[in-house]
This record gives C-alpha cells, structure tokens and sequence, in this order.
C-alpha cells in the first residue's frame, strides 16, 4: 500500500486546482482516527485534485497493473450484477445484442429479456417463419415488416404473441402464413396490410382484435362485403382506417358509409372513382361526426354537395384531400374555412395554376393548400421518419 | 476495492437489518451512519452474484422467451423478493402488536391512538423504503413490469400492509369515533380537530391502485378507502342530524328563520370539508346537505315565498331565492308563484283605479308604469335579476297589460295601446305640465317599457299617427326634439318600417316650411298681392291618416289664394294633386260690424260660412247650403257651433233653447240664421274652433275599423312573403310562421289567419296541393 | 444553504468534503438527507461500497457535472444513442476495464443516473460492432456453449445480421 500512498500524493501536488472542491481535511481525519481507535484509514495530506480525468485514470492504469492482473476474476465483467447487465444492452444495437447473446449461456439468458426486443424493425428483410416465431416469444410488441419477405419453413406455427403493432404493408406473405400469423395476435391496436391479398378468412382474423384503433388496408385486394361487414361491425374502436384503392363495390362503400364506427377520426376512402357518391358523403358525414382527416380524392362523381354537407357537419375537421375530384368548384371549397380547425387542402390536379393561386390567397395563411401530395392515414411509416413506426422507434 | 461480500446470505442480511428497522418503527432516531450501512447491507445483498449459487440457465430453455412470459421470469437473475417478503413479513408482526394494543380503545382514545400511531408508522415506512430503495428500483420495477399486481414499492407496501392489518379491525370504531366528534361540534362543542384530519389523512393515504407505464411503476392515490369506510357513513350521519334538525326547527319556528339556520349550517360544512376533510367531499356533502335541509322542505317554502311576497318582505325572499336556487329546477315554481303575484297585484291595482283610468291615460299608465316599476325591483333585489324571473315579471306584465278589467269595460284589447298613444300625446303636446326635461326622458322610458309589453302595437302604431298628425299640423308639440327621440325609441323596438310613416309625417313639415317660403318669393316675383295672410302644409296622402274631406265652394275672399298656390305648386311638380284637406284648416277673420273689433279663430268651415254674411245678414239654413255647398251634416254643426257662440242667432228658436241638450237635428232646414250684429264679448280674441265631437268620435271608431283591415293586409302580405321563399310549406307550419313573424307588431287570430289564407287561394296566390290537402304551393 | 458541505467516508478510511449540492446528486445520498434532515452535529456518512480511489473519481465527475439538467427519464421512444458521449466524459472515462466496473458499481450504488448511464454507453462501445469471439476476449469470458447450442442462436438470430 505505501507505493499507493506515494502515487496519490503526486498526483495531488501536481493539481492544485482551483476548480475542484474535493478537499480532504486532514484535521476531520486525524479525529476520525482518534474516533476509530486502530482504524485503517490511510490520511491523504494533501487535497488530491486533478487536472483532467486523463491524469489519474493512467496513473490508476499504472497502479492496477501493478496490484492485479488483467485477468484477475474480479475485474471481469461477471462482476456486474444482471440489473447492470440489462441496463448496458439497450444501448445495443440488434447484431451487437446478438453478438453478446453469443458469447456465453449467461448473457444469452439476460439477452432474451423482453424488453430487449419489444421493437423490431426487419424492413426489406427476409426472415424465416421459425425465426418469426422465436422473436415473437422473446415478448416483441412492435413489428416493422415493410416489405419484408417471410419464407415459409416446415415450421409454420406461430405461437400467441403479444404484439400491439404490426406493419406488413407490402410484405411477401404467404395466405397461409399470414392466417398463422395474425392469429397469434389478440390484442393489436395498429395494423397495416398495404397492397397485401385479403380474403374473407384473413379479414376474420384481423377483426378478432377488437381493440384496434387503426388499420391501413391500402390498396389491398379481396375486400367483399362480407369483409366490410366484418370491419365496421367488430371494430368499434376503429380511429383511424385506410380503405383507399381496394376496388370495393358500389354496394360496399355504401355499406361502410353508413355502418362505420362512430368514433373514427381519420378516414381515407379515396380511389373509388365512380363508387363514392354524394349520397354515400351524406350518409357518412352524418354518422362520423368526428372526423378531422378526410381523404375522398379520385372520386369523380364526388360534387359540390359533398362539400355543402361536411361544412354544416364535419366541425372538427382538420384536413381534407380531394385531389383529382373534378366536380368540385373552387367557391364551394372556399366555404370550409369557416371550419374552426380546418387547416389543410389537398386538390391536386384539378386548377390551373392562376385559380390555385386566386384559392390560396382567399383561403389566408393558416389553410395550407396542396402541402401533402401523400396520404398519413393509417399508414404505419410516413414522411421523414422512416425508421418509426406509427410514432413509435423502431430502429435499435 | 470494493468491501462488497460477493455471498451475502439472506439471513445474514436480515440479521443486520433487523435490529436497524426495529430502530426505526420503535421511533428511535437514526444516524447518517447508521442508515448508509443499512442501505449498503441491503444493496450488498442484491448485487450478490448468484452466478455460481444459482444455477445458469441450461440447456433444456432454448425457447427462453416463450418461458419467461408465461412464468414471469426470464434469464436476468434480479433479487430483491425474499428480503421483501421479509420485510412484509416483519411489519405483518409489528402491526399486528400495534393493532392490538389500540382494539379496546375507543372515542378520542382510538382516534389518538390511531392518528398517533400512524403518523409515525408513516414516517418509518418512509425512511426503511428509502434505504432499501435498491429493492425498489430493479426488482420490484422488474416484477411489476412482467404483469404482477401485489407487489408494490416498500413504502406502498406498508401502506397496504397496515390497511390490511390495522385499518381493517380498527376502522370502525375509528370512523365512529370521528363521526361522534363532528356530531358534537354541529352541536356547537368545541373539538380537536386535528384527530379528526389526521384519521381523513390516512385514510387518503390508504387507498391507490397500480399503474404500468412504460418505463416505470407508479402508484397512483385514489379515494376508494376514504370514501367507503369514511365518507359513506359520514353522509349518512350527515343526513340523519339534518333531517331531525329539519323537522324539530321548523315546529317552532319560522321558516324564514329556518332558511336562515340554513344558511348558517351549509357555511359550516363548507369550513368543516376546509378544516379536517377531503376537498372531494365539498360537493358531494354540500349537496346532501342541501337535499334535507331545501330540496325535502320545499313545499313549506314555497307557502314562505307567498307569504313574503304578500308582506313585501323582500329582503327575506332574497334569502330563499339564494337557498332554493341550490336545488335543480326548484325555482321554477318560484318563477311560477312570482309571475302569479305580479299578475294578481298588476289586476287589482288597476281594478281599484278602473273608475278613472277608463278616460284618463295618464292614471292608468302610470299605475302601469308603478306597478312595473315596483316589481322589477323585486326581480332584482330578491331574485338577483335572473333571467327567469325576468321572463316571469314580463309574462305576468304582458297579461296585465293587455287584459284587465280597463279593456275589458272598454271591450277590446285595442285600449291599452289607444291609451298609451294618448299619454304619449298628453306628454308631448305643447303645454302638458307637470313634465320636467329631465323627467321626460325617463317618461319616455318607461313608456317603452309598457309599449314592449303590447301585443297590439299596430292599434298604437295608428293612434299615435293620428295624434301626431294632429300636433304637427296643429303645431301643438312641445318640442320636435321630444318626437324624434320619441320616433327613434319606437324605431328601436319596432324597426324603421314601423315608424317609416312617422318620420314622413315629421319631414313633410319641414318641407312645407322651404315650400311656404319659396311661395312666398314666388308671390313677390310674380307681384301677387291679392292674397290673404296664409301657410300651408303639403302632406303625403300616403303617410297621414287623414282621408279628403267634403268640398264646398270656396269663397271669392280666398279664392285668389287658393289659385296662385295651386299654380306655384302644380307647377314646381308637375303631375301632382293637390286635395285640399278642409277639416284640417283653420283661419282667423276681424269682425269690422261690432263697435269693438273681434279676431275670431275659426275653422275653415266656420270661415266660408262666416264670409257669406259679408252679402247678406240673413240666411236661411237651406240657402247657406246652395251657396256653400257644405255636406248638410257637417253644415249643422258648424251652424250649431256658431249659433252656441251667439256669433249667429237663429230667428226661429229662442235664446235660451241653445243649451246643452241642443242637437243639430233641431235645426230645420227653413230656420234663419242672422248676423248677431250686438254680438259682444269679454276676449277680443276668440277661438270658435272647437274640434267638432262627432269628428272626433268618428275618428277612434274609424282606428279600431280600420285595424281589422289592414290586419288583414298584413297577415296576407306576410303569408305571401313566407310562401315565396318557401315555395310549398304545411298548413300548420305556415300558420306557426305568420304568427311568429307578426308577434312584434300584433298577435292574430288563427281564424283571420285561415281566412287570409282562403282568400290568398281564391285571387290564386296559393293553391292546395293535390294530393296533399294540407300542403299550400305558392303560384308564382 | 449554499457551500454547506457533508463528510462521506470511503470504504479505506478517507473522508471527503463535499458540497451538499454536488452530492446530491447521489440519490441514494439525496433521500437519505431529506429523510433525516441536515443536523448541525456533522456525521460522517460511511460509503463502505466506494474506495477512495473511485469515490474521488465519482465527485470528480459530480463536480464537473453540478449544473447539469436532471437526466431525462428513459423513454422507449427516445434514441439509446451511445456517440452522445461528451469529450470531458470520454476523458474522464479512459480508464482500464475494472476501474470502469467500479465506477458503474459506485453510480449504481449510490444511484447517480447520469454517471450510471455513461458508464454503460462506454461498456456498450466496447461491444458494439464485435464478433462473439471478441466480444468473449474483450471481457474474457469463457464460452460455455455446445457446437450445437451455438448453431441454435446464430440460426434464430439470422435475420439481425448487418448486411
């Protein structure tokens, strides 16, 4: 210990620093002594300061080299209790996390822990149908399968899980596989099967999670009225719903417009060209009165009515796109101003250049008029932030 | 290096616990020291690496995850659970010692015993959650995070603990003993309060459910403990001693001296929730409160609200109002009973002044005016102006108002507009006493005030035409600041198309003024002289209410005058008639046959019938007639007046038969009628123009005629305008409509309405729908 | 209250002066001072996890650290990002593995979030982008898996594979 004792004493000397407090007063320590009795307590003369951390961390290099070796039992990591173990590995990203899974049958048990895999983003990725499976019971809640490709094994059972999130917009999915997977899912709250095939067994599958509030079925073939039926009966929590461009027949949007849930607050319903009517929009904007995002572009037989009819009962709407509905006049448009919390306009192709102008300018400066080419509802992954999920993070 | 012992027993760690937490819950003050090494046993503890002692994770879980969710365990070894439940353990034992001690107790024995205890149990739990946070901040975040619901940070923990074990045997004759307490201060004894606070305060604290937010396990209070073993029975107690004190107050006292009391109690709960109980109680109590003490009891103070009302005491009534507008949609009837009074006092107010106020506009509408006056006040001094009782005094005003035993002995309706037009007149005419400036205003006001309450506002719309008709052409008003401040209040209530006529009237004589002096130049220019001294006013026949009057043949005195203006005027505006309106006119003649010279005011009647004396001293009535070419009617009168005046004798009937029953009837067509050439009289100035009575008769008559008239007009007018913008509407909606647009100015009668209707179909305004029958299509 | 200073005792015998307000960044510390108050009798709190040689270190850190915001609270929305080391801490951590453990240690121990959080990012840096192999040399631990356990691991894990 005595060469300890000099090292500390150096070091202190050669900082004298004003901008440290750390004093050690040699008089509490001398009573201490005299408190203690035979106490081991070594006096430290001199306040020890540093200059930087540099300085004392080599001069301790030094002294630890010489007290122990580098291998020495205790200065090994198992030292850290497993609290601290799972403190360290959410810094990890998922290769690292498996990497250290890796080494050792400890760290593997820890690794496994669920809030180490409760997000997962494998966009773009393949991935095997038992892989899915063992990531799901490590306890993953949110799952980012943005085209990914799930290839089938001879092991094709999923296992209950307990994801909340599943985005598989344009996933390569096999009927199958997608049937086993969505039902291991009872409690999902957000779902996105962008340009996936449906059929009325899926659609089944899906409405068993009552709570789900939103669901993004863009584009999706296989949606009968059977399937509508399904969706606006079961899913009472629905907010958000994206039914755009799913070919539904006349006879279904007409369905959905007057049985959809009350509680729905953004809608996109667009690319139904000839289907949607005047009198679908009456329909549906007397039962959603709490609409704020509205999407009805390309509908084509879409008139100034419709517009009539949201203004006197959409008063929360926020933001409508009505691109390329080509009945719509400027005047009527000019009217949804007079909604408290409208905000955005979408009317892509339908004026000219001079009339876009002449609108914005009447429309004032809180109304943003053709801001958002694309379509948010219900879609999982929108603007800049391609890593999130719904809001959520997804990348490790 | 670390001092840490890498194998820390259980035992061994609560060996060296137990003596420090012992410290702790015997209230023992702990040193900095002491505590740190507490903590450092605990952490030791946790922080021992299991790895070798328990064994790893084998082979045999592959499938770890899928294990650890179903059993709540997963590769991390994080200890923590045994030393809880040592811990729960050990305050198990201890409270049940201390439940022990305090199970006879009761009274303020329990409650100090109780508060006492808790009080420092609470700080104990508080300093041993603390130095074993380490358990709280992994394993019981831990536990909690992998779903369970009985596990709870230390400190909860020993909240839970001494529920379970202390305040679960105990809370009975805790609550009771408070509820004993705070029945003695209601009966004015003074408590400690401050045992009362300290049992509410745990009981708070005693009640919280667990939450799982993302990241971390949080405990958040809730009232379920004080609210079901505290505030239930407490409002019960609550509503039993109010509902005996109710009934045992009121036996022998007044019920106003019981709102008071009232007052007085519902002070005294709000300070006592203030003082010792939760604030969540306040509203909840205060209602109960208010249930027993008012809503149980509102019969008897409806009966008190009469009996105030009766007695004007309406200081007291303020005091019930307040109380009784506590209690949902209890003031209601009291808007009811007060809408009654008013229309009882406003009846027999004017019932006891009927006998004159018949005739005399200025009695009845003051009476009006007072009892108005006199119950708004009451509105706002005992009813706070609320707006109920607002609706409630103009209910009761407007049926007063329009329906009394005035107008019913008049037999119409009509008579309180006709009455209120003719108390306007009095105030505005050139010599009304009695009417300050200042005071006008305020008359002027309340004039309003009883004119917003007639239904009939076209008949007072017509009365107060004609008699402004008469002031300006009489030049009678008092000031034409006064009219238009008068117009411009009723354009104010009505709209401009209510008083557009008015304001012509008020206009035309402003224009016959430049008119008169252009005249005037005219003459000059022109180098007329041959006229007499003469004004006139040039009168749109649309705006007046006058209709033309009979002709006669104009006298050669006057006639150069009559032509020059008739050309100066057809000239200036070509196309335009001029009727002379006669009845209207008035003129002055200087008689030169009297030894002292006369000035007589007459009316132009008077005056061509006067002249023709210039010719001839004598006449009889029938050759007055030829020369004059007078209706023979109106020529009696005038003759009468004339006769009455001793102006004109008659040579067929003696002097002292022209007395007051005299009648134009009595005068036969052959009588003569001389020049009284003796005529003498104490003025030199005499005004012969009286207003002809049976004129003025006529004119009332003509008012309430016409009115049902141009009802008529208005209702059709208004059924037009409906239908067109309606195209087709129901029977009973239109009707509905009519009745809602006209309720300003009038309210008609459904059968004049169905009528109109009839006759709207008949000149093919309307038609009846096919198929519908009760559907009206306009045809445009 | 400002200056007023407490005495903490290392596990070696050496006592430290420190100010309340840089100690208190300690929770352990800070709770422990709000449960019994600040008597004018000056105890010594005896830290008996924390040598002298790492207690210095840890009131070097919370000296330099005083006027820092109170870290955020872990939100699983917000970035584990490990590159938001500052170059003071990146300094101040330049030390040999064991003496990084102890520090991560004595901030567990005395619950100092900030200093806790650190140490771990560092540790995370050192297995960031590693083979098992390295990973296992790096922190010598000993592989304790069978061929085929090893298979089993690599196999489920596939799809985590940087391409």
């Amino acid at each position: 210990m005595t060469s300890t004792k000099r090292k500390h004493t150096t070091i202190a000397q050669n900082d004298l620093d004003h901008e440290n407090p750390i004093i050690n007063g040699k008089k509490n320590l001398d009573r201490l002594k005299k408190l203690k009795g035979k106490s081991k307590s070594k006096i430290v003369d001199v306040p020890t300061l540093s200059h930087g951390p540099g300085d004392v961390s080599n001069t301790f290099q030094r002294y630890r080299s010489k007290t122990r070796s580098k291998t020495d039992a205790k200065s090994n990591i198992f030292q850290l209790p497993d609290e601290i173990i799972l403190t360290i590995l959410p810094y990890l990203n998922k290769a690292s996390l498996v990497a250290f899974i890796q080494t050792c049958r400890k760290y593997r048990a820890i690794g496994y822990h669920p809030n180490l895999w409760r997000r997962i983003d494998l966009s773009y990725k393949r991935i095997g149908s038992e892989q899915l499976n063992s990531l799901l019971q490590r306890g993953t809640v949110t799952l980012k399968l943005n085209q990914s490709t799930i290839e089938e094994s001879n092991f094709t059972y999923i296992e209950p899980s307990a994801l909340c999130h599943l985005d598989l917009t344009a996933a390569i999915i096999s009927t199958d596989l997608l049937l086993n997977l969505l039902r291991s899912c009872t409690s999902l709250c957000k779902l996105s099967l962008e340009s996936v095939p449906l059929n009325y067994k899926i659609v089944k599958k899906i409405v068993a999670n009552v709570q789900l509030d939103t669901l993004n079925l863009a584009m999706c073939t296989g949606i009968t009225f059977e399937c509508c039926r399904l969706i606006t009966n079961k899913l009472l929590s629905l907010r958000s719903l994206n039914i755009a461009w799913t070919e539904l027949s006349s006879q279904s949007i007409q369905y959905i417009c007057e049985t959809i849930p009350r509680c729905i607050e953004n809608l996109n319903i667009s690319g139904h060209r000839y289907n949607l009517t005047d009198d679908c929009m009456q329909t549906l904007v007397h039962r959603a009165f709490r609409l704020h995002f509205l999407d009805i572009s390309d509908s084509v037989v879409i008139s100034d009515q419709s517009i009539i009819a949201l203004r006197q009962h959409s008063r929360l709407l926020e933001h409508l796109s009505a691109s390329r509905c080509y009945l719509l006049s400027p005047s009527a448009l000019i009217t949804l101003k007079s909604l408290p919390a409208f905000t955005a306009l979408d009317i892509f192709g339908t004026l000219a250049q001079l009339p876009l102008q002449q609108l914005r300018n009447e429309l004032g400066t809180r109304i943003h008029l053709n801001m958002f080419p694309l379509s948010n509802i219900a879609r999982p992954t929108t603007g800049i932030q391609r890593t999130s999920l719904w809001g959520l993070r997804t990348r490790s | 290096m670390s001092q840490t012992n890498r194998h820390v027993k259980l035992d061994e760690v609560w060996a060296k616990l137990l003596d420090g937490i012992n410290h702790v819950y015997q209230f023992q003050g702990m040193k900095k020291p002491a505590y740190m090494l507490l903590y450092t046993h605990v952490y030791d503890y946790c922080i021992s690496n299991p790895n070798q002692s328990r064994t790893v994770p084998g082979t045999s879980r592959v499938h770890i995850g899928g294990l650890s969710r179903s059993n709540g365990q997963d590769g991390a070894n994080i200890v923590g659970g045994e030393l809880y439940n040592k811990l729960k353990n050990y305050l198990k034992d201890y409270l049940k010692d201390v439940c022990q001690s305090g199970v006879d107790l009761q009274g303020e024995g329990v409650l100090r015993f109780y508060t006492n205890r808790w009080e420092k149990y609470q700080f104990s739990s508080k300093v041993m959650n603390d130095f074993c946070s380490y358990i709280n901040r992994h394993w019981v975040q831990r536990e909690f995070n992998s779903g369970r619901k009985d596990i709870y940070e230390i400190y909860t923990m020993a909240m839970d603990s001494w529920q379970k074990v202390v305040f679960q045997p105990l809370h009975k004759q805790v609550t009771h003993a408070c509820l004993d307490l705070i029945k003695s201060e209601r009966n004015n004894e003074i408590i400690n309060t401050r045992l009362i606070s300290g049992v509410i305060q745990s009981y708070v604290a005693l009640g919280f459910t667990e939450e799982l937010t993302n990241s971390s396990h949080i405990t958040s209070p809730t009232l379920t403990i004080y609210r079901d073993y505290f505030e239930l029975y407490f409002l019960h107690d609550t509503e039993q001693f109010y509902r005996l004190e109710a009934a045992t107050f009121l036996v022998h006292n007044s019920v106003t001296e019981y709102l008071k009391k009232v007052a007085t109690r519902l002070d005294e709960e709000v300070h006592r929730v203030q003082s010792y109980l939760h604030p969540s109680t306040l509203s909840i109590l205060i209602k109960k409160v208010e249930e027993v003490l008012i809503r149980d009891q509102l019969d008897a103070i409806y009966t008190e609200a009469k009996k105030l009302l009766r007695d004007e005491r309406y200081q007291d009534l303020a005091l019930l109002f307040k109380l009784t507008n506590r209690i949902p949609n209890a003031t209601n009837e009291l808007k009811k009973i007060v809408e009654n009074h008013i229309y009882e006092m406003g009846i027999n107010t004017i019932e006891r002044v009927s006998g004159t106020a018949i005739n005399d506009p200025k009695v009845y509408i003051e009476t009006v005016i007072d009892i108005h006056k006199k119950f708004l006040k009451l509105v706002q001094e005992s009813f706070n102006g609320e707006q109920g009782f607002t609706a409630a005094l103009d209910k009761a005003c407007g049926k007063f108002i329009n329906n009394n035993v005035v107008t019913q002995s008049a037999g119409s309706t009509t008579k309180s507009p006709e009455l209120l037009a003719r108390y306007c007149d009095a105030l505005l005419r050139k010599g009304s006493k009695a009417v300050e400036e200042t005071d006008l205003e305020e008359k002027f006001n309340q004039i309003m005030i009883v004119f917003n309450y007639i239904e009939d506002k076209d008949v007072y719309q017509k009365f107060y035409s004609k008699m402004l008709a008469k002031r300006l052409v009489g030049q009678l008003s008092a000031s034409d600041d006064y009219e238009e401040s008068m117009i411009s209040k009723l354009k104010q209530a009505c709209g401009f198309e209510y008083t557009s006529k008015l304001q012509r009237m008020f206009q035309d004589i402003g224009v016959s003024k430049t008119l008169l002096t252009e005249y005037e130049k005219y003459c000059e220019n022109h180098s007329i002289t041959d006229t007499a001294d003469f004004s006139v006013m040039v009168l749109s026949s649309n705006s007046w209410p006058f209709s033309g009057s009979s002709n006669f043949v104009i006298p050669l005195e006057l006639k150069s005058t009559f032509n020059s203006f008739t050309e100066f005027y057809t000239h200036r505006h070509n196309g335009r008639k001029l009727t002379w309106l006669h009845q209207h006119s008035k003129g002055e003649l200087q008689t030169y046959f009297t030894t002292q010279k006369y000035i007589l005011q007459v009316s132009t009647y008077q005056m061509v019938v006067l002249l023709l004396f210039n010719k001839v001293l004598t006449w009889t009535v029938e050759r007055l007639q030829d020369e004059t070419q007078i209706k023979s009617e109106l020529l009696l009168q005038v003759i009468l007046g004339l006769l009455k005046s001793k102006l004109l004798i008659c040579t067929d009937i003696n002097d002292d038969e022209i007395d007051e029953d005299f009648k134009e009837s009595d005068i036969k067509t052959h009588y003569s009628i001389r020049l009284s050439t003796d005529f003498r009289s104490k003025k030199l100035r005499i005004n012969l123009n009286v207003p002809l009575k049976s004129v003025e008769q006529k004119d009332i008559e003509g008012v309430h005629r016409t009115i049902d008239e141009d009802r008529k007009m208005v209702i059709q007018a208004a059924i037009v305008r409906i239908m067109k913008a309606r195209q087709t509407l129901r029977h009973a909606l239109l009707m509905q409509e009519v009745i809602q647009q006209l309720s300003s100015r009038f309210r008609p009668k459904i059968p004049v309405i169905k009528k109109c209707i009839d006759v709207l179909i008949e000149k093919e305004y309307l038609e009846r729908q096919s198929n519908e029958k009760d559907v009206l299509r306009y045809l445009a | 209250m400002a200056g007023h200073k407490i005495k903490l005792q290392s596990s070696d015998g050496d006592t430290f002066d420190v100010e309340v307000e840089i100690a208190k960044q300690s929770a352990t510390i800070k709770t422990m001072l709000e449960d019994l108050g600040m008597d004018e009798e000056e105890d010594v709190i005896p830290l008996p996890n924390v040598n002298s040689a790492i207690l210095k270190k840890v009131i070097q850190w919370a000296t330099h650290h005083k006027d820092d915001p109170p870290p955020p609270e872990d939100d699983e929305n917000r970035e584990k990002n490990t590159n938001d080391i500052s170059s003071w801490d990146q300094d101040f951590l330049k030390v040999d593995q064991g003496t990084l453990f102890e520090l991560i240690l004595a901030a567990n121990y005395l619950d100092i979030k900030g200093l806790l959080d650190v140490t771990c990012k560092t540790v995370a840096n050192m297995i960031k982008g590693k083979t098992p192999e390295e990973i296992r040399r790096t922190f010598n631990i000993k592989n304790d898996f069978t061929p085929q356990e090893e298979e089993q691991i690599k196999k489920e894990n596939e799809w985590c594979e940087e391409k």
